[in-house]
This record gives structure tokens, sequence and C-alpha cells, in this order.
């Protein structure tokens, strides 16, 4: 196991905290938007920093060129897709009950 | 490696969990999202245990495809049915 390799694997099991944590939003809150509000940490950090964690896991080549293309591309993708979910929700008059 | 791959599988079936369960159908297509989101992740692991590149390609085309329906489904239900 080379340095850049274990480095990789940190970062792999620290996307897949950041995915449990937004999996347990996911389930804890009881309305819609502060459901997707914690939930959008899967799409942004959890993604990040496994395909980070894959990127060094395999060090600098073509792969990895593919991949930081890839990374760039979903870290704009999918933000703006939670942000079409929750926007359409709000103006289709998805109004969260009252928590008390 | 592979155990990794196992447990992301086991965390994109309890975003599936929430497409069921989900009470309205926003909280379905955030359960939806988040599935194809942790699923392009497998795809990515997938492609580190074979060490094929031609992979990231398909997880490249299924992000997008993702990223379109996603808009285009909540364009229909925000609309109510007429674009």
């Amino acid at each position: 196991m080379t340095a850049h390799e274990i480095a990789g694997m940190i970062f792999i099991t620290i996307g897949i905290l950041f995915i449990i944590i937004g999996l347990f939003g996911l389930y804890r809150y009881k309305n819609f938007y502060t459901r997707a509000s914690v939930s959008s940490l899967i799409d942004s950090a959890g993604f990040l920093f496994i395909s980070v964690g894959i990127v060094l896991y395999k060090g600098l080549s073509t792969f990895s060129l593919k991949m930081l293309f890839l990374i760039l591309l979903t870290l704009l993708l999918n933000p703006l897709a939670s942000h079409f979910t929750v926007r359409g929700a709000y103006l289709s008059g998805h109004r969260p009950r009252k928590e008390h | 490696m592979s155990y990794l791959m196992f447990t992301l599988l086991l965390l994109s079936l309890l975003c599936l969990l929430r497409v069921l369960i989900g009470p309205t159908i926003w909280d379905r297509i955030l359960g939806f999202n988040l599935f194809s989101a942790i699923f392009i992740l497998i795809i990515l692991l997938y492609t580190v245990i074979e060490d094929q590149s031609y992979l990231i390609d398909v997880a490249l085309v299924y992000s997008l495809l993702g990223f379109i329906s996603i808009v285009f489904i909540t364009r229909f239900l925000q609309k109510k049915g007429d674009i």
C-alpha cells in the first residue's frame, strides 16, 4: 500500500461518512425542505471526497484526467438538480406543516 | 475496495427506501436524485477494481441523463402537466 493509495482510501472513507450523514438527515427530518437541504450533502461533499479519493488511489494518468472532468461536471450539475427539485416543490405550492 | 462498493450499494438501497416511503412526490424525486448520485460512485469504484477506463464515460453519460431527467420531471410536476 503506497502513500497515495492510503491517502485515497482515507478520502474514500471520509466520503462514505458524508454519505451516511446525508442519509441520516434524509430520515431524521419530517418536512421536505430540511430533508432536501441536508441530503444535498451527498451530492456535493460525498461525491467530491470519494472521486478525489479514487483519483488519489489511481495516481495521475489519463484515467485521473477523465475523472477530474467528471468531478467538475458533476459538481456543477448535482447542486443544480437539487435546486430545481426544491424550487419546483416551492413554486408548485408544497408548504411544510408547522412542526411544533 | 470491493467491500466499499458493497457499502455504497447498501446506502443506495436506503435512498430507494425513501423513494418507496416518501409521503409526497417531491421526496420521491429527491430519493431518486440521491440514488443516481450514489450509483455513479458505484460505477467509479467498479472502474477502479476492473481498471477499465472506458467505464468513466458510462458514469459521465449517466450523470448527464440523471440531471436532464430531474430537470424535466420537476418542470412537468411544477406546471402540473402542461409544460
